[in-house]
Formats: C-alpha cells, sequence, structure tokens
C-alpha cells in the first residue's frame, strides 16, 4: 500500500471514528422513570431507593424497621418484610433481605461486618410512605475490621411515595358525614373567594378571605373570624379598566406561606407573602386554583388556564369556552396514579365540565357559582364541591358529589345554605375525618367539618 | 387616592350584585321596547330630548356618582378631586375603553365636560371655569378656582358623562354598559364588554320608535315588545304582566314666548299649567307636580302651541291640553312643526305657547331647579334661587311651566328582573318567570 493510500485510509478511519463519537448515545431512562412504572407504592419507594443505594453495599443484608408514622395503625410485619425483599431484589442476588422486621440494634448484630447493613426505616403515613436507608458497612480489610470492629454509618437516602390502595386499606376509612358545623361572623360582607392552607407556613391551616374591599387571612375564634393580617386592595392594585358588574374572584395557596388572589374588581392579581406583603402583580390575570392562571374575556375568563407570570410552567387545559367559575387540584388515584382534576363552569351555564387523564369528560349538573374539587375523604376518589345553580339565596345548597372510578357521579352530601354560599374552599384534613369545608355565606363563615 | 372613593365605587358596584349570589345572574336576554318619542340621537349631554333622559346613562358616564348618602364617590375618576394650587386635579382611571374601542384620556373629559358647559351640563356646571388639561399628565385635568368637593357633586351629573372627542349623538359612545347603534327608526342597545362599570346582564334592548301612542300600546298587547308604559291605562290588561313604576325622567313644560306678549310675562306659564286638571293627562304617563297654586286659563287669544311633529308624544299630549288650555274665545291649538322650525321658534323665542321637555337627572329640588333654569337660560342656572320648597318654586319667575313630570310608569313582562329602578344596566332576564 502505497503511502498516500495508507494516509487517504487512516483520515477515513479518524473521520470515521469522529463520526461514531459525534453521534449521541443513546438515552438511558431515568431511574425514576423506570420506578413510576411500578405498580404498588411499595414497589415505587423500592425502586427509588435501591437506584440510590446501588453499588454502595450490593451483598448487604437488607432489613426494614417500622417508625412512628400514622398513630392508628401499625405498619404490618408482612410489608416490611416484603420492602426489604424488593429493595434486595434492586440490589441484585447478592443482597441478603431480612424477612422478619428488626431493631436497628437487631439488625447490626445480624449483619456481618464484611457484607454489611441497608436498615430501611418505614413510616407510613395517611397521605404518603415515607422510607429512609440507612447503610452501614465494617472496615474494608481483615485486619481493619478487626482494629476497628463494628458497622459504620456510611450513606443514607429517602423516598416518598402516595398510598396504592393496598396501604390506604390500612387505614379506617373516612366516614364522609357532616359532624359540625362552626359559624363565624366577619366584617366582612362581600366575599367573593375563599382559600385555605398553611398560609403562615407553619404548617397549621389559616383562611383567607378575598373580599371586594379586602384580603384577610385569620381563623375562626369563639364565633368570629379573627384577622392576623389585613390588605386593602385599594392600596395594591387599581381599579379593573372594565369590572364585571357580577364580580368573579380567585384564590390560592400555591405553597405554604404563599396566597395567589385576583378579582375582576381589580386590574391587577396579587402574590402575597403569607403576611400579605406584595412580592408581585400580575396585570390582567386571574388565579386558577391549581392550574396557573387565566385571562379575561368577555363576561367571564378564559376556559384556557396556564403558567402565572414567573411562574413554572403547568400543563395547560382549555375548556374551550369562557368560564365563570374554576378550580383545580392535583390528587392521588384510587390505584395510586397521580393526576389533576380540573373543572370549570361556561359563562351562563348551570353545569360545571370536570376534565383529568383518567376518566372521560364528566358533566356535573346543578352547579352554581362556587366550585371546587378535592379529596375530601382521602379514599382516592376525588369530590366536587359545588354551591346550586338557584337564583334564589334561600334556595341555595352545598352539594358535594364523588368521581367514582367509572367516572360516574354520586351525590354524597346536601347541606342548605338559605343564607346562601358567596364562596367556599376546602381546607387540609386531618385524615381522621373529612376535609372541612369553608363556606363564605350570607351570614358570615361556615365551617362545615 | 383616597380610600372613601375606592370604597364608594365598590358599593356602587356591588350594588348591582344584589341578585348575584349562587348561580350568576344571568348573562342573556333581550328587552324590546317600542316609544313615541323622537329618534335622531342620543346625547348624554342633551337638556331636552326624552330619548336621551331615558337611555343616555346606558351609554354613557360621569367622572363620580352619589353614594346612596348623597356623597360623590370615582367611578370614572380614579379618586376624588384634590384640590390643586386654587384648582382642582381629577384623574380619570387607566385604560378606559369606550364601546367602540376609543382609549380615554385627560383630553376626552376635557372634551366632555365643555361640550356639556354649552349643552345641558350649564345646569350644573355654570360656576365652573372650563377645565384643561392638566401638563404632560394624559389622565389629569385642572378645574381652575373649583373647590374640589363641589366640583364632584356637579361632576355626579348624568349630564357631565365623558365622552370621546368627536362625540356625535347619531353614532353615540362612550363607557356605558351598552353600545348604542341607530337604525332606521331605531336603536340598538348591545352590550359593552369594555364598560367602565361593568357589562350589563342583558344582552341588547331594542327600541323601536312608535308613530303614536296606540302603535307603542298595540305592540305591548300583541307580544311584540315587553314594556308598555307612556299611555298607561291605554292597554288591554296582559295575562302576567307586572307594575312598572319607576322613576321620574323630566318634565314637559309649556313655553310663553315674544308673540304671547303679556300673556308671555314671566310666570304666567306656571299659572297656566297649575290649571290643568292632574288626571287629565295621566294616560299620557304625565302626573302632575305637587304644590302648584291657583292656575288661569289662556287669555291671550288664539294660539299654536307649538310641537315638534317627529315627537309623537308630545303631539298627542298637545292635542290633549288644547281644551284644557283654552278659553272662550282664547283657543290653543296644537300645531306640529319640523323640528328645524321649532327648535328656531325656541331659540328666537319667537312663539306665543311651545310645548318642551326638561330632562331630570336628579330627585333633588334644588338640581331639579336648575335644570329647569337652564332650559330657560343657563346663566340663570349660575345664580339659582335659595331655599327652594319644590320645583315649582323655581318657575315662578320664568316664562315656563310645569305641565307634568314624566315617569316611567306601565306594565312589562314578568321576566325582566330589577326594571323599576331604571338602572338598564341591572335589568336581568329571568327565565323561570316565562
Amino acid at each position: 500500500m502505497s503511502r498516500r493510500i495508507s494516509g487517504f485510509l487512516a483520515l477515513l478511519a479518524s473521520l470515521t471514528v469522529g463520526h461514531v463519537h459525534a453521534a449521541p448515545e443513546p438515552t438511558k431512562p431515568s431511574p425514576n422513570a423506570d420506578c413510576d412504572r411500578e405498580s404498588t407504592a411499595i414497589g415505587r419507594s423500592a425502586c427509588r431507593l435501591a437506584d440510590s443505594l446501588s453499588g454502595q453495599a450490593d451483598s448487604a443484608l437488607i432489613v426494614a424497621g417500622a417508625a412512628a408514622g400514622d398513630e392508628r395503625i401499625a405498619l404490618p410485619a408482612a410489608i416490611s418484610g416484603r420492602f426489604a425483599q424488593l429493595v434486595a431484589a434492586r440490589l441484585g442476588a447478592a443482597a441478603q433481605p431480612s424477612k422478619e422486621p428488626l431493631t436497628l440494634a437487631q439488625a447490626e448484630h445480624a449483619a456481618s461486618s464484611a457484607r454489611g447493613l441497608i436498615y430501611l426505616t418505614v413510616s407510613l403515613y395517611r397521605d404518603r410512605l415515607d422510607v429512609s436507608a440507612d447503610v452501614y458497612l465494617g472496615a474494608g480489610h481483615f485486619w481493619q475490621r478487626v482494629k476497628s470492629p463494628g458497622l459504620k454509618l456510611k450513606g443514607h437516602a429517602f423516598a416518598t411515595t402516595a398510598l396504592d390502595p393496598e396501604l390506604r386499606a390500612l387505614f379506617p376509612a373516612i366516614p364522609l358525614v357532616v359532624s359540625r358545623v362552626d359559624k363565624a361572623q366577619t366584617a366582612e360582607h362581600d366575599i367573593l373567594a375563599l382559600a385555605c392552607g398553611d398560609l403562615r407556613g407553619d404548617g397549621s391551616s389559616e383562611i383567607a378571605v378575598v373580599g371586594r374591599r379586602r384580603v384577610q387571612v385569620g381563623r375562626l375564634e369563639h364565633g368570629r373570624f379573627a384577622a392576623r393580617v389585613s390588605l386593602n386592595w385599594a392600596d395594591s392594585s387599581a381599579v379593573a379598566p372594565s369590572p364585571l358588574r357580577e364580580p368573579i374572584a380567585a384564590c390560592a395557596v400555591p405553597e405554604p406561606g404563599r396566597l395567589w388572589v385576583g378579582s375582576s374588581d381589580r386590574a391587577d392579581t396579587l402574590d402575597l407573602t403569607g403576611t400579605l406583603q406584595v412580592e408581585h402583580k400580575w396585570h390582567a390575570v386571574m388565579p386558577w386554583p391549581g392550574a396557573g392562571c387565566t385571562r379575561r374575556t368577555g363576561l367571564g375568563y378564559e376556559g384556557k388556564a396556564r403558567a402565572c407570570p414567573g411562574s413554572s410552567a403547568t400543563p395547560e387545559v382549555d375548556f374551550g369556552t369562557p368560564v365563570d367559575a374554576f378550580d383545580s387540584r392535583a390528587l392521588t388515584s384510587h390505584s395510586g396514579q397521580l393526576h389533576t382534576l380540573r373543572i370549570a363552569r361556561a359563562v351562563g351555564a348551570d353545569f360545571a365540565r370536570a376534565l383529568d387523564s383518567l376518566h372521560p369528560e364528566v358533566i356535573v349538573p346543578n352547579v352554581g357559582a362556587q366550585v371546587a374539587v378535592g379529596d375530601l375523604d382521602e379514599d382516592g376518589q376525588p369530590e366536587i364541591v359545588s354551591s346550586s345553580a338557584s337564583l334564589d339565596r334561600h334556595a341555595d345548597q352545598l352539594l358535594v358529589r364523588t368521581v367514582t372510578d367509572n367516572g360516574q357521579l354520586r351525590e354524597r352530601l346536601r347541606v342548605s345554605v338559605p343564607s346562601g354560599i358567596d364562596a367556599l374552599a376546602i381546607c387540609p384534613g386531618d385524615g381522621r375525618a373529612m376535609a372541612p369545608l369553608a363556606l363564605a355565606t350570607g351570614d358570615g363563615i361556615w365551617l362545615i367539618r | 387616592m383616597t380610600a372613601l372613593g375606592r370604597r364608594s365605587f365598590l358599593t356602587a358596584l356591588s350594588a348591582a350584585a344584589s341578585a348575584s349570589a349562587l348561580g350568576r345572574t344571568p348573562t342573556a336576554g333581550v328587552l324590546r321596547l317600542r316609544l313615541p318619542l323622537y329618534f335622531g340621537g342620543l346625547d348624554p349631554h342633551s337638556l331636552d330630548d326624552p330619548l336621551s333622559a331615558l337611555f343616555a346613562t346606558a351609554i354613557a358616564d360621569p367622572l363620580f356618582s352619589l353614594d346612596a348618602s348623597g356623597k360623590p364617590y370615582p367611578t370614572l375618576a380614579s379618586a376624588l378631586p384634590e384640590r390643586s394650587g386654587s384648582g382642582s386635579r381629577i384623574t380619570l382611571r387607566p385604560e378606559l375603553l369606550s364601546a367602540r374601542g376609543k382609549a380615554l384620556s385627560a383630553a376626552d373629559a376635557v372634551f366632555s365636560l365643555k361640550r356639556t358647559q354649552g349643552l345641558g351640563g350649564a345646569a350644573v356646571l355654570g360656576a365652573f371655569r372650563p377645565p384643561s388639561v392638566e401638563g404632560k399628565d394624559r389622565l389629569s385635568i385642572i378645574v381652575p378656582e373649583a373647590n374640589p368637593e363641589t366640583l364632584a357633586r356637579a361632576l355626579a351629573s348624568p349630564l357631565t358623562a365623558i365622552v370621546p372627542r368627536g362625540f356625535s349623538p347619531l353614532a353615540p359612545d362612550g363607557t356605558g354598559a351598552f353600545k348604542a347603534t341607530f337604525g332606521s327608526g331605531s336603536l340598538s342597545l348591545a352590550r359593552n364588554e369594555n364598560a367602565a362599570r361593568g357589562a350589563a346582564f342583558l344582552e341588547r334592548i331594542e327600541l323601536g320608535r312608535a308613530t303614536d301612542l296606540a302603535d307603542a300600546l298595540r305592540a305591548f298587547e300583541t307580544g311584540q315588545v315587553d314594556i308598555g308604559w307612556l299611555g298607561n291605562g291605554l292597554y288591554r290588561a296582559k295575562a302576567g304582566a307586572v307594575p312598572l313604576d319607576g322613576p321620574i325622567f323630566g318634565w314637559i313644560v309649556l313655553r310663553t314666548g315674544l308673540t304671547a306678549k303679556s300673556w308671555g310675562a314671566p310666570g304666567i306659564a306656571g299659572q297656566l299649567t297649575a290649571a290643568l286638571p292632574a288626571a287629565a293627562l295621566a294616560r299620557f304617563g304625565v302626573r302632575a307636580v305637587p304644590g302648584a297654586g291657583n292656575g288661569v286659563r289662556w287669555g291671550g287669544g288664539p294660539v299654536p302651541l307649538l310641537v315638534s311633529e317627529d315627537a309623537p308624544h308630545a303631539v298627542e299630549l298637545a292635542r290633549a291640553l288644547e281644551p284644557l288650555l283654552s278659553s272662550a274665545g282664547n283657543d290653543v291649538r296644537a300645531t306640529p312643526v319640523p323640528r328645524a322650525t321649532w327648535l328656531e321658534a325656541r331659540r328666537s323665542r319667537r312663539f306665543a305657547l311651545l310645548l318642551d321637555f326638561v330632562r331630570a337627572t336628579s330627585s333633588d329640588v334644588n338640581q331639579s331647579a336648575l335644570a329647569l333654569l337652564a332650559a330657560v337660560d343657563p346663566a340663570l342656572a349660575r345664580r339659582p334661587p335659595k331655599n327652594l320648597i319644590s320645583v315649582w318654586d323655581a318657575t315662578r319667575t320664568l316664562p315656563l311651566g310645569i305641565v307634568g313630570e314624566v315617569r316611567i310608569v306601565g306594565v312589562h313582562g314578568p321576566e325582566f328582573e330589577a326594571l323599576d329602578a331604571w338602572q338598564l344596566a341591572n335589568v336581568w332576564l329571568n327565565s323561570e318567570k316565562r
């Protein structure tokens, strides 16, 4: 081969190699995406933990022990044993699961310094399964183990996942019944919207009251609404260029310690801290609780929810028609799937449409101007809470309907509210009873428990 | 910006929400009327046009309004007037759009106020100097030497409504709850989604011109329209119809002119109208004004009673007045004349008797007196008499007498709610009552 030919071949080879290097490597599916395909909550958690622990102690003894969680139930030994087995299976054939739940001291005694120990602490709560994993390893070589016996903490991992029916079934069912109605007077007589949640960022719930003149945050105390903090609309936003003759307002608690409020009376939606300091003003938009923001159109708002200005993107949803009542909530289904249920009522309609990824569209009849969605009894089947489509205040009713797994509506509660419902919100539940419902009525604020 | 203003503004808005609750007030429906009135334009600044008196408030708003206790609050203004130097500064709300999509600025406010000072607004703005745009602030105006509170009250009159520059009564425009469009003998008021104080609940109000009272009432009897009025008592009882008892929207007035010679002296017109029997005009929706003293019959010889021929209600009323005003040898004959002739006669005062209309913008006696004074001469409204007890007092020294007050009285279909207050933006269709 002449020098010229061999040089050409070398160049060709280098180009070919270069081309191969330039080509992207096949994308490896992210571990979490794999784990999300697991059909059980235990499987998902085990998968995530094993991914995190992989390579640290693949031949360790895997022991699961129960930790403090919901006080009403004890974690069955079978479940902790199964958890250990699933993690071990993910780590490889060398990993050795313990069938029995052990305390950490027992597990350290049972484990060998050479192979190590992975100790799983499983906490079961009403709404989630938390598992932390601690990796204990002995010293590397024989003489080192002799000089420094015992296991040392070398690694840690944590996974949390929503419950599936199997785990949810361990808890007593929450009855969807009204056991108490607390009524509180308020100085605000023109309440347009309510929100309920951790507005202070300290884990406790408060009620946000959006009126025509001001926004207040507080609690019901001794038959009165006691405002912790208040904000005058006039100090924070100009009057809207073309307000609605009958106002629409919305408020949302996007995260603990934060409140979004909007009103058709006002030009701006306010992004507020828990002390009602204005963080941002968003011109000409309205918060769509749980879904982002929407914009004015005609006598209502666009049926399309999109990310609020400067906020992280949310999946857009479009009802394709102007709406005047709307809500949205991320929920965990009966089968453990995460989904977002969105509901909206078209302007002029007396029914609402509910959309989510699990059911065909659900038509909800007899829906008034106030609507909210949530899982009041935490059974994985969402409830739609609404006022009734009556023009007579005295005939107004609170309606609670469940969307069943097959997309049917089942009426669960009907409470007469003769003073009329001006606003409503679903408060966070405590896992023991129905999530409380806050109503603004003609005679104050009701808290239905 | 004052808290009072914002609060009051919202109070006013919330007044509209009384029917709200629960299911929201339906935003649909068409209200149909046929009226025996002149359909030559819609002008919020007009003091003498019944059609404008009835419907101009639906298409344009003033800068301020008065709450139930009579205190002014801002409507198109962003706040109550502020003292600025020796005058008052008023700032418009930003981003206001007229029904036809024109952005409103201080220049439009100045245009409107100057325009109305030369028209019906003279009744309330006579004491104020012309406004001007404040420097480079495109939303602020200055009214020199004006007391802020007095100014706010004056600018709460619907006669001072803000309209865009280049306003034409034939293609009226404003920030009101409806957008007006004239057709041939008709006026359509369609919902204005740019409305500065909220779009109307009704989708539309369709107004047709009736050729006479009977035409208007037949239309109601046959179900072609939804309101029967200006002729209360002429129509047959219609199943399900409910009474309509609205506010006064003006006065039918009798003017005496130069041709009447000594009978044209100030105060005579008032004596002539005081003699009219109260019940005689009830079927025209005209009610005698209480407080009239003793009256006299016409004694100035045979004369025509001039009335504009394009105003069927006024023409029929003039005919009804013939026998009531006349005395032996002193016949008063209703004489419809072309509008231009009628207007020229009124301007030059070259007539003996002339039938006219004056718009009422308030139930307040002093405001009413100002309107009547301005109808005679805007200069009179600048120095109104004090301690008036009734509107009659205001006419004792005027060549103008009050035939009666014109009220919105009649019947309407039961499905239309909130008609009595005649705040047309708040009227809604209750389909459950159909």
